[in-house]
């Protein structure tokens, strides 16, 4: 052979490498023969940003040395973190250099079918292009409304609200809302006209009594949350646990209370009832802030513990000492609202019963109770004014939009719901139905439409009927590799965002910046919004030639700039947390109907619902089956971080917990794996067998996440079960548009082989 | 086949080796830097052209082993990007055999090996080139730093790169290519080239 040849035909192909220099080493020693310089032996660099792996939005210190990121840790002035940070957040580097990422964007093979699973590259401009062609076909064929856009995460600015708001669609669905708290929200408004907002505005420092009704704090872990709750647990604060799971939580509660599955509302009824019947409510403030004690005196009369404790399978006088025990701490005593609120259909009137009894003790808006979270001051960057406006909401809500009349048709589910909410899971059906009118594109950034939407035989088959589908995100979950175009998004520590804007005690706003740049071609998603809307023919809203221009801009309006703010991370403005701070500047905190908080809602009953909250008994399953209780594991975020080796070694699957009783009763034991079957013939699993006390003999409970079913899935794939899978029913909130999940039912079916998987810690040694 | 010492592969008075392991080894890293790099036309017209076959012929020839069929008979060009998406980009849940030979020694990414790989490259006065939009230890990044030693004649340095970093990665992932490749095509040659390899540097 010629040598030449061959570097003749590796003409083409170089391009890797570049020579620096001719002052060469001579020779090159043993690489392995060397220890590896410590990366903090170096320069580092500390970059100030905020967390991406849950919704809490904690700030961070990014350590950086050598181009890459090496270390996250919480940031000391920012109220989110206060300088510590969960597992996640710390595991959330080995996201970024996770082998797995998407890389560059992909294109479906021409006669492939979605859902096979066969792409080819391609660049950005091909990419781009191919989905502006087909979301202006669709357009032309369908109108613009045809295109729909889910989205979740911090991203989701770019493709849950500017985008589609340019582009002209009311089709946007957020997870968040109508599959997390939409009810809590929207009973807020229509009770004290205020949402609760992403950073739950309880005032944990200054409480004494806190009442927890299946909230699972320090399962599903909030930063500062827990950290608030554990600091109030240590200052004396007495704690009440409404659940029926020994939860984490319950296991630090002076009073457990395990509650029949779905009758909540009936302990609220009754506890409302002991607080008026017995004169326990705080009578000047009722006077002075609320409307309706009257309505709801009369209402309550019947709600007594003992019509309560059958319902609930709770002690009478269990219920009645609560009661008095949080009247005897009022105001400083709080039943948190929580934070998933979808649960049995009639969620809005639950939460609304919980925020009366809030209300009858005289906490909401005083020290010890509910303060008021105020968003931050900035303004909007000043781009041409959007055709529709952004109504998809988010944590803090949803926004309740389209009371206008816009030109463009309303949302395909447009009239189910008494919020004029957008609920994700309810855009489905118009992708197979074509009713009211065709949903014939979807662009998914964020969201994993097998994990978080239930019926997910549904889903696939609405995504083969669509035109369009593209997915954006960072790794190749199994939705995505259903898409017709799949756009790689850069990871939180190598792209900027939108500025988050976070509703607090004292509000605040967090810069989102790059640490390092992206790598391979992957690219941050207000890059891939305003690339798409270039060539869509919305430059007028992409005015900005780049992000950093568009957040100078957004921050001068409160006297800063990028380059402070890079520096700040954080920038904390003043409050008004208590109604002392309004009513010195003679505000109305209250935006409701009335201008007060509404015990009675003559807008629910001018729309045909009950004006004040009504037990409703939740719907019992087939034979010898349980509910499906569900949860969350502190060190995973959702289904997202099941490929995380690191956060799997602390917590790498899933098992069924059951009463021990019922275990035996089914000849299984800890350990044993069963399939789990519901109540439609679905079936998951197998999964492993936890029996225990800590749970009623009526129920399951699993924690929510796992059972990926990929088959090459390396780390994540058949570790445990999924509670989604096994969610084909759904019981909708006509009021919210939340869908309650808590109404499946499971069999345990014994005899399912244990899986035969690679150890963990053997995968992580691969690391693929 | 010579022998290597690795810690001293040059040897005090110049290479201890023959011109036809070098001539092997830059034939190889022709072959790993030309399949796995995203494939485009330069690999189409390599596998037209028949040069990828008569390249991996001679190759087999000068090593003893029994040349592939695969560069004579590819599947089609669709399929082989299909393919290598399949085997090296991106699919559920992930790829069985990402092309970055830092993963061959590291638990992840950007680790310890990429940072080794990076100081060894600049002793040799080579470094990334900025508009290469991968990363700097993808097998086809490192088989060109091979090939441009040897260009240079610097046949020591390139066989401990090919010893230390290329075969680590074809020892731990030739079988995993070859498993999960619907085509056939990478993974009869990444066995192949694992084969080469060990011949060519044996100590790796």
């Amino acid at each position: 052979m010629k040598r030449r040849e061959f570097l003749k035909l590796s003409a083409a192909s170089v391009g890797a490498l570049m020579v620096a220099s001719e002052t060469q080493a001579l020779k090159l020693p043993n690489p392995l023969a060397r220890a590896p310089k410590a990366w903090y032996d170096g320069e580092v660099s500390t970059v100030l940003t905020y967390c991406e792996n849950c919704f809490w939005k904690c700030g961070v210190r990014a350590s950086v040395a050598d181009g890459r990121v090496w270390k996250v840790d919480g940031y000391a002035k920012n109220p989110k973190s206060r300088g510590r940070l969960c597992p996640r957040g710390q595991g959330a580097v080995a996201q970024t250099y996770d082998p797995d990422r998407l890389k560059r964007p992909l294109i479906r093979m021409e006669g492939s079918e979605r859902g096979e699973g066969k792409y080819r590259e391609a660049t950005w401009d091909e990419a781009l292009s191919v989905i502006a062609s087909g979301m202006l076909a669709i357009k032309e064929r369908y109108g613009s409304e045809s295109m729909a856009f889910f989205a979740h995460g911090s991203g989701d600015t770019w493709f849950g609200d500017y985008l589609p708001a340019a582009w002209a669609t009311p089709n946007v669905g957020k997870p968040s809302v109508s599959l997390c708290t939409g009810p809590r929200e929207t009973a807020a408004q229509w009770t004290f006209g205020r949402g609760i907002g992403g950073h739950e505005p309880i005032d944990w420092e200054n409480t004494d009594y806190i009442v927890l009704v299946g909230h699972h704090i320090g399962e599903d872990t909030h930063n500062t949350q827990l950290q608030d709750f554990s600091l109030a647990l240590k200052r004396g604060a007495k704690l009440v646990v409404v659940d029926p799971r020994f939860s984490v939580a319950a296991s630090k509660a002076d009073r457990w209370l395990p509650i029949k599955p779905g009758t909540d509302t009936a302990l609220l009824l009754a506890w409302l009832n002991v607080l008026v019947t017995e004169g326990l409510y705080d009578k000047a403030y009722v006077e002075r802030y609320t409307v309706g004690i009257e309505e709801l005196t009369a209402h309550v009369q019947p709600f007594t513990p003992e019509w309560a404790a059958p319902i609930t399978d709770l002690d009478p006088d269990a219920i009645r000492a609560v009661a008095r025990e949080l009247a005897a701490h009022a105001p400083r005593a709080v039943v948190p609202p929580g934070r998933h609120t979808v649960w049995y259909g009639n969620d809005t009137q639950r939460m609304r019963a919980l925020y009366l009894v809030n209300t009858l003790l005289g906490n909401y808006g005083v020290e010890g109770g509910f303060y008021f979270a105020q968003p931050p001051y900035i303004e909007k960057y000043p781009h041409a004014a959007f055709p529709l406006e952004p109504s998809s909401g988010g944590c803090s809500g949803a926004s309740g939009g389209e009371t206008i009349d816009t030109g463009y048709r309303a949302s395909v589910d447009h009239g189910k719901f008494f919020a004029k909410t957008t609920a994700v899971q309810e855009l489905i059906p118009a992708m197979i139905s074509g009713e009211p009118y065709r949903i014939a594109g979807l662009i998914a950034y964020g969201v994993n439409l097998f994990h978080s939407i239930p019926n997910v035989a549904r889903t696939q088959e609405a995504l083969k009927k669509l035109d369009l589908y593209v997915a954006i995100d960072v790794l190749p979950m199994d939705h995505v590799m259903w898409a017709d175009v799949i756009l790689p998004e850069a990871t939180y520590l190598e792209r900027y965002d939108d500025l988050v804007e976070i509703a607090h005690k004292t509000p605040f706003i967090e810069l989102r910046q790059p640490a390092v740049e992206p790598l391979w071609d992957t690219k941050p998603g207000w890059w891939i919004a305003r690339e798409l809307g270039l060539r869509l023919g919305l430059e007028k809203y992409f005015d900005w030639p780049d992000i950093e221009t568009y957040l100078d801009k957004r921050l001068s309006t409160i006297g800063s700039s990028l380059a402070k703010a890079k520096q700040a991370g954080t920038l904390v403005q003043r409050g008004r947390p208590y109604l002392s701070d309004w009513e010195q500047r003679n505000l109305d905190p209250f935006g409701t109907p009335s201008g007060k908080i509404e015990l009675y809602s003559q807008s629910f009953a001018d729309a045909g619902f009950d004006p004040m909250p009504v037990y409703e008994a939740p719907e019992e399953g087939p034979a010898g089956s349980y509910r499906l209780l569900y949860g969350r594991s502190p060190v995973h975020t959702f289904a997202k971080t099941q490929n995380n080796w690191v956060l799997m070694e602390m917590h790498g699957d899933n098992a069924v917990w059951i009463h021990t009783a019922e275990a035996a009763s089914l000849g299984l034991k800890s350990g044993d794996y069963v399939w789990l079957e519901n109540q439609d013939g679905v079936r998951d699993g197998p999964i492993a067998v936890f029996a225990t006390e800590r749970l009623r003999r009526d129920c399951v409970y699993m924690v929510h996440g796992f059972g990926h079913r990929a088959a090459d899935m390396k780390i994540a794939n058949a570790r445990g079960a999924s509670d989604t899978a096994l969610m084909s029913r759904y019981r909708l909130d006509p009021i919210s548009g939340g869908a309650g999940l808590r109404v499946n039912f499971v069999k345990l079916v014994p005899g399912a082989p244990r899986p035969r998987l690679p150890r963990l810690t053997k995968l992580a040694e691969r690391s693929v | 086949m010579e022998v290597l010492d690795p810690l001293d592969p040059m040897g005090p008075h110049g290479p201890i080796y023959g011109e036809r392991t070098a001539d092997a080894l830059s034939a190889a890293c022709q072959i790993v830097a030309a399949l796995y790099r995203s494939p485009g036309e330069g690999l189409r017209d390599d596998l037209a052209s028949g040069r990828l076959g008569k390249i991996s012929d001679a190759l087999a020839h000068d090593t003893g082993l029994d040349a592939p069929r695969g560069p004579h008979a590819p599947p089609d060009f669709d399929t082989l990007r299909s393919s290598y998406v399949s085997l090296f980009v991106s699919r559920v849940g992930g790829v069985p055999a990402p092309p970055y030979v830092g993963l061959a020694r590291d638990v992840e990414l950007m680790g310890p090996t990429v940072q080794r790989l990076r100081s060894d490259l600049e002793a040799l006065g080579l470094r990334p080139n900025p508009q290469w939009r991968e990363l700097p230890d993808h097998l086809a990044a490192v088989a060109e730093a091979v090939e441009l030693l040897l260009e240079r004649n610097r046949v020591g340095a390139a066989l401990a790169l090919t010893s230390t970093y290329l075969c680590a990665w074809f020892v731990r992932f030739a079988d995993a290519v070859a498993a999960a490749d619907d085509s056939g095509f990478y993974g009869e040659m990444s066995r192949f080239l694992r084969s080469v390899l060990k011949e060519v540097a044996p100590r790796a």
